[in-house]
């Protein structure tokens, strides 16, 4: 495994990733806007993705850029059905903020 | 994992460049959480978006990079600020959080101990048992289909959609019905009912 | 004929169910038609059954098999019913005797509001008595058994809303199901040693064990057990006389006639276990002679008409078991029938005595009945001449060959002899005694009411019987009058294996063969102790007036108070026991296990009450668990290596 990739520090990189997936929860659990916890969950999807990249090119292995190839395409799909949930929703109870929807509740 | 050297790194321009376009990943990132008016998280965003697909590229991931700017920044990011356009946000404020002492105990807790996790991980290393890949740098793409022998590739691009198209293929089919899918499923959610559309006039959408 | 067997048990069973399941929509004597018939007809079928059958000449059982019922392994056990002399004979009785019963129930229970609830019971009565004397194997038998336990203790406390009738059901159902146990043992041991539940395997298995004489006593025992509570032996006896609380025709048909027999039919049914235990049979002569004098003297001095029956019923049993006892199955089968014609015909009489007297069952407030009812009086003065003993009324014969049988018995004959005799003083002195003062002494009846005799439906079943009970007792005659010995010609074969087995193993009890002059002598002495009972109890209780045995000082006191048992057992075991109850009830249940186990619960209540919070419904809280899950699984993958 190489330590560095084009100088860069492998850990440097992945550090970022884990700064990058931590934001991307943070703004899941603090933010009350759903289209703000749609945003934050694209933030953690390219933490991982940087993660898959790094790692493809420190073990010098092409998988891992295929996949990152392949979890955009699911993210572009995810973006669509989870856009249109949130219009429903919004149709639905003239709102965007998860914490009235309490629903699951009973 | 050995003790990482900084002494010819630090003038080194990718170097430089990693630390910046980082620093903007990050730092855009937070202002996508904290960012009170929601259309302005989401140019954050698509900053964090350009500066990932930067790291890429200096990573050489040329193609990733590429695709990280058409369908993140592009495509997904247009889908975002269209359905905030649609929605009409007005700015808010932070969760229920800032006000729960319990949720905010358990959540610096956990902020602290991803940060512990994150830094002894780079430190000591994880465990992990070492493979020897397909070769990255090889020109010679062996693949497993019989009688074909061997695919020659050149570049980032087409090492992937080798790879992609080979080993992959099977994948690669089931994302494409996933796509579609989706696609059916996004038009079907987002459908006002027919019904409704009779009975109320004054649509929001 | 054979073959519709089935028929014989099964029509009770429809006429439990019939009046059972429409005791509200029909008519009362329609139900009593039912139920009636319903036991009538198998007596039919019986009786072509038996001609069928020649039990005179044939041997071999007759076997219908009706279904398989419960079958695991190598244990079966079937719906099957063996036919041969004991069952016919047992069959011939509880039909008999049962459709007179419920002839009489006709008349009897008229006008009373539980009629149809009553012929159902009854029917059901029958059909599990058949059950039980029927059937080709053990479980089967233990069915009816626990069946006529069930039934009895359903018709003990008819009347359910007297507690004092609820509580004698309870009390009956309880020491039966004491004896039970020993029944389920027995059986246990039987299958375990013989390997098999059905009798004829079972005889044929262990003719073929040499060790089962060592194990012979032990189950004897068991079944002896079991036998003492059905049969009401010292000390499982108590139920018996509070079992007077039913209507007086289930006591004639229960507790005199059919159910309390089932122990000497199962000591006759398991002759080829008994025979082998010597030491089990001289114990059963020795409960048999203690129960038959000691209820004899306790019978002496009741005032209740169907309590002095009851007594009476107790020691006539323990006369069968002293038989049984002494191995002379014969002599106690041949008892069991005689005694369930005269007994029932004498509890009927009493039944009818109570029924002219509008419900009086103290004999103090009874007397000269005997010119007013007269079919009732005369049938009742033919049950004590025989009960009694009179030449040439049943009970004589029969009672004389089981004091026969007693006296040439082994080394401890003459004692239980004597003590048969004291018993059969005793049991003429209180019969008559109660005739006596029933029907001939100062009348004391209520003169509000008119004394009036019964309806046919209730005397003609007392002609009937009386009938039985002169005539029965010619079917086994002693050497010095006719010498008759169908019975025993007839029993035979039921016994012959048993006896074989017997005498290989060597445990055969030795009768000595008794010279003619004293078998006379002994016959003539039995009559001479009953004259002299007859003749004491008319000098105390007709000549004198006020008879000085009336009141209770000393012996007589606890002889009036029946020695006491009820208050012994009250305080050794009732007591004690409910104690117990109550300290586990009200101490150890409500104040260590409930609380253990309502605080496991509440336990439960709490840490959910903690968790629902949990479930807040804000999506912020389950992204945050779901964090907080992939942080635990990071640490573990982390520190465990990938």
């Amino acid at each position: 495994m190489n330590q560095f990739i084009n100088d860069i520090p492998v850990s440097y990189i992945l550090g970022l990733a884990g700064i990058l997936f931590s934001i991307g929860v943070l703004g899941i659990l603090i933010r009350r806007n759903i289209v703000i916890i749609f945003m934050s969950v694209e933030l953690i999807l390219n933490s991982v993705n940087l993660v898959f990249v790094t790692f493809s090119k420190a073990l010098s292995h092409i998988s891992g850029e295929t996949i990152v190839f392949f979890v955009m395409a699911i993210a572009a799909a995810e973006a669509a059905v989870g856009l249109a949930l949130v219009i429903a929703i919004f149709r639905h109870k003239k709102s965007t903020n998860v914490d009235e929807l309490q629903s699951m509740r009973w | 994992m050995d003790e990482i050297i900084y002494m010819n790194i630090e003038s080194s321009p990718s170097f430089l460049l990693f630390i910046f376009f980082g620093t903007v990943t990050v730092v855009t990132a937070l202002s996508v959480i904290f960012q009170k008016n929601p259309v302005v998280s989401a140019v954050s965003l698509v900053f964090t978006f350009f500066s990932l697909a930067g790291i890429y590229g200096i990573m050489g991931a040329l193609f990733i990079a590429t695709m990280q700017v058409l369908v993140y920044a592009g495509a997904i990011m247009v889908l975002i600020v269209f359905v905030l356009m649609l929605l009409s946000q007005r700015t808010e404020t932070l969760s229920r959080y800032r006000k729960h002492p319990i949720r905010l105990v358990l959540l610096s807790l956990f902020a602290l101990g991803f940060f512990f996790l994150l830094y002894s991980a780079l430190t000591t290393g994880v465990p992990h048992s070492e493979q020897k890949g397909k070769g990255y740098e090889l020109t010679e793409y062996s693949f497993p289909i019989q009688g074909t022998g061997t695919v020659n590739t050149k570049g980032n691009v087409a090492t992937v959609g080798a790879s992609t198209y080979l080993d992959y293929l099977l994948p690669f089919e089931m994302i494409s019905i996933l796509l579609l899918v989706a696609v059916l499923g996004a038009v079907i959610l987002a459908k006002k009912r027919l019904t409704e559309v009779e009975q109320t006039k004054d649509n929001v959408l | 004929m054979l073959d519709l067997f089935p028929l014989v048990v099964l029509l009770p069973l429809l006429g439990f169910l019939h009046n059972g399941l429409l005791k509200d929509r029909i008519p009362h004597r329609f139900a009593g038609a039912i139920g009636t018939l319903a036991v009538f007809i198998p007596f039919l079928i019986t009786l072509g059954a038996f001609n069928e059958f020649r039990p005179m000449e044939r041997t071999a059982p007759h076997l219908v098999p009706v279904f398989d019922w419960i079958v695991v392994g190598n244990f079966k056990s079937s719906f099957g019913y063996q036919i041969d002399q004991l069952s016919l004979y047992m069959t011939l009785i509880i039909t008999g005797i049962g459709s007179l019963i419920h002839l009489y129930s006709m008349g009897y229970m008229k006008g009373n509001a539980g009629y149809n609830r009553f012929f159902a019971y009854l029917n059901l009565f029958i059909f599990c008595m058949l059950n039980l004397v029927l059937s080709d194997n053990l479980v089967l038998t233990f069915l009816g058994w626990e069946g006529v336990g069930l039934s009895s203790y359903l018709l003990i406390g008819f009347d359910y809303d007297k507690s004092s009738a609820a509580e004698a059901g309870m009390k009956a159902y309880i020491l039966n199901r004491i004896g039970d146990v020993g029944f389920i043992l027995g059986t246990g041991f039987l299958f375990w040693l013989g390997g098999s539940l059905q009798y004829l395997q079972l005889q044929t298995n262990l003719s073929e064990m040499s060790e089962f004489a060592n194990y012979a006593n032990i189950v004897a025992l068991f079944f002896f057990i079991a036998a003492m509570g059905k049969s009401a032996q010292i000390p499982l006896y108590v139920w018996l006389p509070d079992a007077m609380a039913g209507p007086t025709p289930v006591s004639a048909l229960i507790h005199a006639a059919t159910m309390v027999t089932a122990g000497i039919f199962l000591i006759a049914r398991l002759n080829f276990v008994f025979l082998l235990a010597p030491e089990t049979s001289l114990f059963i002569a020795i409960i048999g002679a203690v129960t038959a004098l000691f209820a004899a003297t306790i019978g002496t001095l009741q005032n209740d008409i169907k309590k002095i029956l009851a007594y009476s019923t107790v020691s006539q049993l323990g006369f069968m078991f002293l038989a049984m006892g002494s191995m002379s199955y014969v002599a106690g089968l041949f008892h069991l029938m005689t005694h369930a014609f005269f007994k029932a015909l004498l509890f009927l009489g009493a039944g009818s005595v109570i029924h002219a007297l509008h419900h009086e069952q103290n004999i103090k407030h009874m007397g000269r009945l005997f010119g007013k009812i007269k079919v009732t009086s005369f049938t009742f003065l033919l049950g004590t001449l025989a009960i009694a003993g009179f030449f040439p009324f049943s009970g004589f014969f029969s009672k004389d060959l089981i004091l026969e049988k007693t006296y040439t018995y082994g080394a401890f004959g003459s004692i239980l002899w004597t003590m048969g005799i004291v018993a059969a003083f005793f049991t003429s002195f209180y019969m008559f005694r109660l005739v006596f003062v029933v029907f001939f002494g100062k009348d004391n009846t209520d003169s509000h009411h008119k004394v009036h005799e019964s309806p046919w439906t209730m005397t003609l079943p007392l002609v009937l019987l009386a009938t039985g009970a002169v005539v029965a007792g010619f079917l086994q005659t002693p050497h010095f009058f006719l010498h008759i010995d169908a019975l025993e010609r007839f029993f035979a074969p039921v016994l012959s294996k048993g006896y074989e087995l017997a005498s290989l193993h060597g445990t055969l009890a030795e009768h000595k063969s008794l010279v003619h002059d004293v078998e006379l002598s002994l016959a003539g002495f039995s009559v001479g102790i009953a004259t002299i009972g007859l003749i004491l109890a008319y000098f105390l209780y007709q000549r004198k007036q006020s008879p000085i045995l009336e009141e209770h000082t000393g012996f007589r006191k606890i002889l009036f108070h029946k020695y006491y048992i009820d208050e012994i057992y009250d305080f050794l075991f009732v007591r004690p026991f409910l104690f117990l109850s109550k300290g586990v009830a009200f101490f150890f249940d409500t104040k260590i296990l409930d609380r253990f186990f309502l605080g496991i619960g509440g336990s439960f209540g709490v840490i959910a009450n903690g968790l629902r919070r949990l479930q807040s419904g804000f999506i912020g809280d389950y992204a945050l668990y779901v964090v907080i899950g992939t942080f635990c699984i990071l640490v573990y993958l982390l520190t465990r290596g990938v």
